[in-house]
């Protein structure tokens, strides 16, 4: 294997699970035979666990707009889209360097 | 959590496949070959995102398959360090806790790396103990947040003895020890 770029871009959880859902699978396991690998559906029923399993691409396109004016880092956008802080304190663990942001 | 990998690759086309259409063969090909196994230092391959091109179609001398150079994109199971991932124990041991996504096991959490206050009581699990006094155990299948602190592909071993461990090609080492985790 000839590696061409290692990085070719990061994926949100939301747009792996899109991207398993449009090549057919489901969470019913005898239903996605030869359309998707056991291993896929798998990774897609942890998935639908987490927050990714009720964003929208018009969601998450309109929180990375919002973010534009804050010093927030890619690693940053992608913790809180990822897991979608829902008080104070889950944004102080998801953001690095919080205290340099404030100041 | 999850990453693109662009990789070039010469594939031998088995004969049995070449009756399908060209793309659907590669990406069968491709899926039994990658799909579900750890790449070194690129990740867990999740799925074969897309092909981007197919060239050659070559048969060399003493072959019966032909050979193509594919240009391809690849889902990987890669995160970076200082993600932030949440999954269940799924056991726990001297050196630490043992963590599980679903679909990846091989995740530890070093007791250094533990909140600080937990410590490995006598019946094996660890527990944080917190200033009132009371013992906040880490059982199987609470769900954990952590951050991601390493990832090690280590070689594959020449022997193992019978009582080893599995080999895990890929082992993620987490931090639990921030505020918020």
């Amino acid at each position: 294997l000839c590696r061409e770029k290692a990085n070719a871009g990061h994926l949100t959880n939301f747009e792996v699970l899109d991207f398993l859902r449009t090549r057919g699978a489901k969470t019913d396991p005898m239903g996605c035979l030869g359309a998707v690998a056991a291993s896929e559906c798998k990774v897609y029923e942890y998935l639908l666990k987490i927050p990714a399993c009720n964003q929208t691409r018009e969601s998450v396109t309109e929180f990375a707009n919002r973010c534009e004016g804050f010093k927030l880092t890619d690693a940053d956008k992608q913790n809180i889209i990822n897991w979608r802080p829902t008080s104070v304190a889950d944004v102080y663990a998801l953001i690095s360097e919080i205290v340099k942001q404030i100041i | 959590m999850f990453v693109l990998s662009q990789i070039e690759h010469n594939l031998p086309m088995p004969p049995h496949l070449l009756n399908r259409p060209l793309v659907d063969a590669i990406k069968a090909e491709l899926e039994r070959l990658l799909l579900d196994k750890v790449v070194a230092n690129l990740g867990l391959c999740v799925s074969v995102y897309d092909i981007l091109s197919v060239e050659g179609g070559f048969i060399f001398p003493g072959e019966g398959c032909s050979t193509y150079k594919v240009s391809f994109r690849l889902l990987m199971f890669r995160p970076f360090i200082g993600e932030v991932l949440v999954g269940k124990i799924s056991g726990y041991d001297e050196k630490g806790l043992q963590v599980s996504l679903d679909f990846f096991s091989d995740i530890c959490i070093p007791g250094h790396l533990m909140q600080f206050g937990t410590v490995r009581g006598e019946d094996g699990r660890w527990a944080l103990k917190t200033e009132d006094g009371d013992e906040l155990h880490l059982d199987t299948d609470d769900e954990i947040r952590f951050l991601v602190s390493s990832i090690k592909y280590p070689p594959i071993p020449v022997e193992q003895k019978e009582d080893d461990k599995p080999f895990a090609p890929m082992q993620i080492n987490l931090d639990a020890s921030a505020d918020g985790f």
